[in-house]
């Protein structure tokens, strides 16, 4: 634990002060990361952030719903401190903001409908997929049409809902997202929704690929602006710690099955 | 002439509302009789014939164009009003179509008639009322006695049985009066059967065959122009006549 | 006392003009600096390019999927114009008539579709209708150009046949009357004297209306339509740029609006009233 360092002024009086809030944005729903419940945020990435900055520095957390689409800016901007928002660590991401070391680790998956005839990544061909604006699993789907030399119709929606919805009302026979995200709806819906099972990047990358069809792998991780680098060495260190004293297993078991 | 009224009112009765404006009305209009309604303001004369257009439902009593009920509810309301020309006070010309448009429209889109046919048709009544030279003119570049006249062409286009005229002179400046009573009283002279509401005495005095007088609703006294003027009959229409002078 | 005031709290007309002219010349100005601070901010804060011209240029070249976004808002611009003008009339003809349960329905109608929001109807047709099927049953497999076209078409109707509704109303009950005096029926006399009048007093509305169906079609992200709103929070969320796309989009669009807009007007006084007849 990296208590007693600067900054935690905050232990001698007990309560901490405005400007030791921690503002954090997140593009809220996108269960089971982040959503709303009774009005409060919640989720995966909202259970992090409590741990990391109430619980591990003492501060406050201020956790804002902004839309995933601009949430960079309003970083670069100065609207909030960090991002938590599943976030997925890329080469272009990086130009603009840092990352924390990576504390989510997912695939894009295909999930198609129950009786689909579609059983592995060629069967998308010539046909139209639902993704979520700005999401990796857009970036994902743009890759799979350049792949297929332009034969692949990509419709964007606003929410991960609204994708879902698209392959449930036959105007896409796919939706291309994240495994937790789609797992969540391919069990509340198993009647109707199912992934495209088969190896995939992951088979190639790692030891212990899940079963499903994985387009890439993508790492999450806690955005930052690049003149952060202090606060962010601290949120590592945070992080090792939360994998060691079993934090992160509880909260991860909490939102996921496995 | 012994044959029925070519336009008959029988019993007419008509309310607006609470109000009761014609108290039964009985008056019939002979074929080629000119017959002229006057009558102070609110006495039900304009309404009168409006009714005989059934541009206004009368709730009792009954109107009959040559022995055909026009009141009736099953009454062919577009094949009677093609054999009854009105003229009205605002003149109401098309405003997006020529003089000699306003002429031709109801004729090629009621009787279906040919453009060419209907175009000549126009070209004749427009002469009749003098507005020959105005055929491609716009009702907002005529004046208003001008517009008056396109309007009485526009009405005889359909070769009416009857023309009613509802106050044709009151919206005209007083020297663009008189073109149109030259028009009205050719018409006259020509045997048309005609019903004119109006103010214009000295008209009524000439032309006229029969004069009525409304008042409240009622017809108060008929008779020949001479005798109706020179020596009334009742005291409603003495009134009337003094107040004039 | 020729004057127009007498030292009342109200500016005379020469102040007030003065007035107007100094804050048109704010505005003006001030629009003025910001579009030179927008395009020249490379030149004027050292470092702080806001424009990306090299994105800009790539996102303006003919194979940007730019042109197939703008392509799509202007078909359905063009085919929801027509239809939802048609439409419109007979939206409008309901609103006049003087049988209860038509106009009736046609109220309702008008009040239904200008008292909720466009994008409540677009949601409300295309995740609304295809949830009367079981899932992966509902038959239109690219509904969003259907949707898109009801949606809009729905929507304007009720707005244009408002328009013409008007129209209708402010001319003189004597032209109905003078037609159907001539043996006219109900609907000849609408077709041939009332509705070529009433069309003209619509016009600037009808065409007012028609810009802001162009503007609506934004609203159409929320579908996965592909227009140029999606299309610009892709190039945003992919390149972290908002000034090269929107400068872009709202080029595009005004390349529409503007010379309808010009349309608008020339037809407003083609339909000159002053042919209009004094009662």
């Amino acid at each position: 634990m990296g208590g007693g360092d600067d900054g935690t002024e905050s232990e001698t009086d007990g309560t901490p002060t405005e400007a030791e809030t921690v503002r954090v944005a997140s593009g809220i729903p996108y269960p089971p990361f982040e959503m709303m419940e009774n009005g409060e945020p919640t989720g995966f990435d909202y259970d992090m952030g409590a741990a990391i900055f109430e619980e591990q520095m003492g501060r406050e957390m201020e956790f804002l719903d902004r839309s995933f689409d601009g949430i960079i800016s309003g970083l670069q901007n100065g609207n909030y401190r960090v991002i938590m928002s599943a976030m997925t660590i890329t080469e272009d991401r990086k130009e603009n903001i840092d990352f924390s070391d990576p504390y989510f680790t997912a695939y894009q998956t295909v999930a198609v409908l129950e009786n689909s005839d579609i059983s592995s990544k060629a069967g998308l061909r010539g046909k139209t997929v639902a993704v979520q604006k700005g999401t990796t699993g857009a970036e994902a789907a743009d890759d799979l049409q350049t792949e297929f030399d332009g034969d692949l119709t990509v419709s964007r929606y606003d929410s991960s809902a609204s994708a879902f919805n698209a392959v449930l009302n036959n105007q896409a026979v796919a939706v291309i997202n994240d495994n937790t995200v789609s797992a969540e709806y391919v069990n509340q819906n198993d009647e109707e929704l199912r992934f495209v099972m088969g190896d995939g990047v992951a088979a190639e990358q790692r030891d212990d690929p899940p079963e499903y069809l994985t387009l890439s792998i993508e790492e999450y991780g806690i955005a930052f602006r690049k003149d952060d680098d202090e606060f962010r060495e601290r949120i590592n260190e945070i992080l090792a710690t939360l994998r060691e004293n079993g934090t992160y297993d509880d909260i991860y078991s909490t939102y996921f099955a496995g | 002439m012994n044959e029925a009224p070519l336009l008959a009112f029988e019993n007419v009765h008509k309310y607006f509302g609470e109000t009761h404006v014609l108290k039964g009305i009985d008056l019939g209009v002979d074929e080629g009789e000119l017959v002229v309604v006057i009558g102070p303001s609110g006495s039900g004369k304009s309404t009168l014939l409006r009714c005989a257009n059934r541009l206004e439902e009368i709730q009792e009593g009954e109107i009959r164009l040559a022995g055909t009920p026009l009141t009736a509810s099953d009454a062919d309301v577009n094949r009677l009003r093609q054999r009854i020309g009105m003229v009205f006070q605002s003149f109401n010309l098309f405003p997006h179509k020529t003089a000699a448009g306003n002429v031709t429209l109801a004729p090629r889109k009621v009787r279906g008639i040919a453009d060419e046919k209907a175009e000549e048709r126009a070209e004749t009544l427009l002469e009749r009322v003098g507005l020959s030279d105005q055929r491609d003119s716009y009702p907002a570049e005529l004046s208003g006695g001008q517009q008056q006249r396109v309007a009485i062409a526009r009405a005889l286009a359909m070769d009416p049985d009857v023309m009613l005229f509802d106050e044709v002179t009151s919206a005209l400046d007083p020297e663009l009066v008189g073109e149109v009573l030259g028009v009205m009283r050719d018409l006259a002279a020509e045997g048309m059967t005609m019903m004119v509401v109006t103010h214009e005495m000295g008209f009524a005095r000439e032309v006229a065959d029969r004069i009525v007088l409304m008042a409240d609703g009622e017809i108060v006294e008929t008779g020949e122009p001479e005798r109706f003027f020179t020596d009334p009959e009742t005291e409603r229409a003495e009134q009337f006549l003094s107040k004039l002078l | 006392m020729s004057e127009t005031g007498t030292g009342g709290p109200i500016a005379s007309d020469e102040t007030f003009r003065r007035l107007g002219m100094a804050a048109a010349l704010v505005v003006a100005l001030s629009v003025g600096a910001f579009l030179a601070l927008l395009f020249l901010s490379g030149h004027v804060i050292p470092g702080r390019q806001l424009i990306n011209y090299g994105l800009l240029a790539e996102l303006a070249q003919p194979s940007s999927d730019y042109y197939g976004a703008y392509i799509n808002i202007l078909q359905v611009f063009l085919l929801t114009a027509v239809m939802s003008v048609i439409c419109g009339v007979f939206v409008g003809l309901g609103r006049i008539s003087k049988t209860p349960l038509t106009a009736g329905i046609a109220r309702l109608y008008v009040e239904f579709f200008r008292g909720t929001p466009f994008l409540f109807q677009i949601m409300a047709i295309y995740y609304g209708v295809p949830a009367f099927f079981e899932p992966g049953t509902f038959p239109l497999t690219n509904f969003t150009w259907p949707a898109a076209i009801v949606a809009l078409t729905l929507n304007h109707a009720a707005y244009s046949g408002e328009a013409l509704r008007g129209g209708i109303e402010s001319l003189p009950t004597g032209q109905m009357e003078a037609a159907r005096s001539l043996g006219m029926s109900y609907v000849q006399a609408m077709r041939n004297v009332v509705l070529p009048q009433a069309w003209r007093n619509a016009v600037p509305a009808v065409g007012n209306d028609l810009i802001i169906l162009v503007k609506d079609t934004s609203l159409l992200s929320v579908i996965a339509f592909p227009e140029l709103i999606s299309q610009f929070q892709y190039t945003y969320s992919q390149q972290f740029e908002a000034w090269a796309p929107l400068v872009l989009v709202g080029v595009f669009y005004l390349t529409i609006t503007v010379p309808l807009s010009a349309l608008v007007n020339y037809a407003g006084e083609v339909a000159d009233p002053s042919r209009r007849a004094e009662p």
